[in-house]
């Protein structure tokens, strides 16, 4: 992301951000499927004990920690906000598992490490946040090894265009504003040098992230109704409406989720 | 099959039929025609099961197990384990005496093939005749258990759990949700209803329920004439019940065995709502209630409150329940407190995660000295469901109704009955007979 549109966006994403209330609505992991489909992803990618892996926007670290722990494999976490990064150090450490897990803060469309360092790439819900998308793809592919593998999941357009609706704020945020059918993906990530595509559909997740915030506004607004809690600092029925509209949209069939694996060709360019 | 006509007069909604060998004749269905028109705008879309078992073949309602014509998928599957009874009710639906057992095998094929129906399902509910006096009951509640099943409950009349200790100790661990007949505080409407006093039993049955830290839903059968006056004291009676979570007002379905009635003073919905609303005083209004948009909405109306000290909150004066129909769902278990509990836990543990603040900041000033992880707990302990169903007899029988229904009856051979067209049109009798007369397995 360059430094002049993410001065633009950042006032945008901290106002969100800074309220916890939203980053809970949207979920522990932060992105739809949550572990669950990290796992499947890595079985997609055949991680193992011998494989160096890179978690690009790896938030929290939730997912880098699940693909170590369950494949043994090392893992190097990247993202853009620092305070994430400490967070995910301070959480590796807590774990003891500080020899296996790295994070470092970095750009995704300027990465810190040198070339052919991974033998993975994985980016969850990530890529379609990006807003030089062919800069990330050639970026993934210059750290991946020749023949590493790539696996993303992230948003698709299955339908149409993005609407009008979805394409200012705050949909940037939450992935949709920019989100592509997986056709583009493909071409921009082939020209990057990736090749060997595997696309998998899965709806379900965002189905049920939609649903759990539902659940979790009902809740909110249950104890907030009865005092429980105090809510009136919070924008719920904006909230609401937000939702609303994506459920149409998801409804409707023009925005669904997917997964994609693709392998980092071996000669390139 | 008889076309209908649904017309307003005095305010009231019928159904008149004209049927070719027996003339016209008129039920009501619903006493309130404004309620009728309100209720009718909460119909959504139903989500169809994943496998269908039957065939269209002779039309609705000639082809139930679901047919690929059926409009929802089963929020809820009966499973009638045995005929028999310990009781003998004047009023009984399923006519209840010498009939089958089903075995244990039966009912582990059955459970299978709802889940396969239905991926992850949502309440089983074991029945009869009196599920808890079957040999196998125990252990049919486990196999329910230990399947993808989220609620596993037993419909009974209490009289086991009255005065079987075993029985109370082994239902505390399985822990299914009790689904108990209780129509009613005087022995003038047990006796009218269930042929004896049974109302110092039902009481010790709930007493003991909350003492093995089991939960009830209490079902009590209104009829005419009966035991209208009844429907207040009962809430009440519910809500200041340690084990009572809920309550479920059905009029009497006017199938199987019952009394003479008329079916142009059928009790409805709009009837016992405004009776709620009379005997509670206000504590629950007319507009508390919201039809439930999972099956037809006209078939049941629902509504949750916060109580705590006596004082009644009824949810939607505290939100707009439009927002979040999905949850009122016709599963008649109280779990939209146990969604409000998991999603409160979560904001717990979503403090616990890596790079967010710690729990007492999470919210930022909004909880006020409250102790969050209690507060999930605290407030799903503490809802109360009431529940309106009306079932259709032959004289309110609505195919449009029906293939939306979400409530079946799961049959040996694999098909889900929806419970209306099960209790009418003589799929009751013909699996009874079927099973009565099998070799190998019946008793």
């Amino acid at each position: 992301m360059s430094d002049k549109i993410l001065s633009d966006i950042k006032p945008c994403c901290a106002d969100l951000y800074a309220k916890p209330v939203v980053a809970w609505l949207l979920g522990d992991s932060l992105h739809p499927g949550g572990l669950a489909l990290t796992q499947r992803l890595g079985r997609m990618l055949k991680l193992t004990p011998s494989d160096r892996a890179l978690d690009i926007a790896c938030g929290s670290g939730a997912s880098a920690m699940l693909l170590a722990g369950q494949f043994g494999c090392r893992v190097t976490g990247v993202d853009l906000a620092p305070l994430l990064v400490s967070g995910a150090r301070a959480a590796a450490s807590r774990e003891k598992l500080e020899w296996v897990l790295g994070f470092a803060l970095g750009d995704a469309e300027a990465l810190p490490f040198r070339e052919a360092s991974f033998d993975a790439v994985v980016s969850e819900c990530a890529t379609s946040t990006f807003l030089d998308k062919g800069a990330a793809a050639r970026e993934m592919a210059r750290v991946l090894k020749p023949g590493g593998r790539l696996g993303l999941t992230d948003m698709l357009l299955t339908r149409g265009e993005v609407p009008e609706a979805f394409r200012g704020w705050p949909f940037q945020a939450a992935c949709i504003a920019d989100v592509w059918p997986a056709g583009k993906y493909q071409e921009v990530f082939s020209s990057a040098g990736f090749s060997n595509w595997r696309i998998e559909k899965v709806p379900e997740a965002l189905t049920e992230l939609l649903n759990q915030i539902r659940a979790r506004l009902l809740a909110l607004e249950v104890a907030g109704g009865l005092q429980k809690l105090d809510l009136s600092g919070y924008d719920l029925a904006a909230v609401k409406q937000a939702l609303s509209t994506v459920e149409r949209w998801v409804n409707s069939g023009g925005l669904s989720y997917g997964i994609f694996f693709a392998l980092r060709e071996v000669r390139h360019g | 099959m008889l076309d209908a006509q649904v017309l307003i007069r005095d305010n009231k909604v019928f159904m008149r039929k004209r049927c070719p060998d027996h003339g016209l004749f008129e039920g009501l269905i619903y006493s309130d025609a404004g309620m009728f028109a309100s209720a009718l705008r909460y119909n959504k879309p139903g989500s169809i099961p994943l496998e269908f078992s039957t065939q269209v073949k002779d039309g609705c309602p000639f082809d139930c197990g679901l047919c690929p014509d059926h409009k929802q998928h089963a929020c809820l599957g009966i499973i009638e384990v045995n005929t028999a009874c310990n009781l003998d009710c004047p009023v009984c639906f399923a006519n209840a005496g010498p009939g089958y057992n089903l075995t244990l095998g039966e009912v582990e094929r059955m459970l299978d093939r709802f889940v396969q129906c239905e991926g992850i399902g949502e309440v089983i509910q074991f029945s009869g005749g009196e599920p808890s006096i079957h040999p196998e009951i125990l252990q049919m509640l486990r196999a329910a258990k230990r399947r993808p099943i989220k609620h596993v409950m037993l419909n009974t009349n209490g009289v086991r759990i009255a005065t079987d200790d075993r029985f109370l100790a082994e239902l505390a661990e399985i822990r299914p949700t009790i689904y108990m007949q209780f129509d009613g505080l005087s022995p003038q409407t047990s006796l009218a209803l269930r042929g004896e006093d049974l109302v110092d039993s039902k009481r010790r049955a709930l007493d003991r329920l909350a003492s093995a830290g089991l939960n009830a839903v209490l079902v009590a059968a209104i009829e005419r004439g009966v035991n209208e006056h009844e429907i207040g004291p009962l809430l009440h009676f519910g809500l200041d019940h340690p084990a009572v979570r809920g309550i479920n007002y059905q009029p009497v379905m006017h199938t199987g065995r019952h009394p003479d009635f008329d079916p142009l003073q059928r009790i409805t919905i709009p009837d016992v709502i405004k009776a709620i609303e009379q005997q509670t005083r206000g504590q629950f209004v007319a507009s508390d209630f919201v039809p439930v948009p999972c099956c037809f909405p006209t078939c049941t109306s629902v509504t949750y409150a916060y109580v705590v000290d006596g004082k009644v909150t009824p949810l939607p004066r505290v939100l707009d329940v439009k927002d979040y129909l999905d949850y009122l769902t016709n599963r008649t278990v109280p779990d939209l407190s146990q969604e409000i509990q998991k999603a409160l836990e979560g904001l717990w543990s979503a403090s616990a995660v890596p790079g967010t603040e710690a729990a007492g900041e999470l919210l930022g000033n909004a909880c006020c000295n409250l102790d969050l992880p209690t507060l999930g707990r605290d407030l799903a302990s503490r809802f109360f469901m009431v529940m309106v169903k009306d079932f259709m007899d032959l004289y309110t029988f609505n195919l449009k109704s029906l293939m939306k229904c979400c409530v079946e009856v799961l049959v040996p051979d694999g098909r889900m009955i929806p419970f209306c067209a099960y209790n009418t049109v003589g799929y009751r009798e013909q699996v009874r007979e079927q099973l009565r007369t099998r070799t190998g397995a019946g008793r």
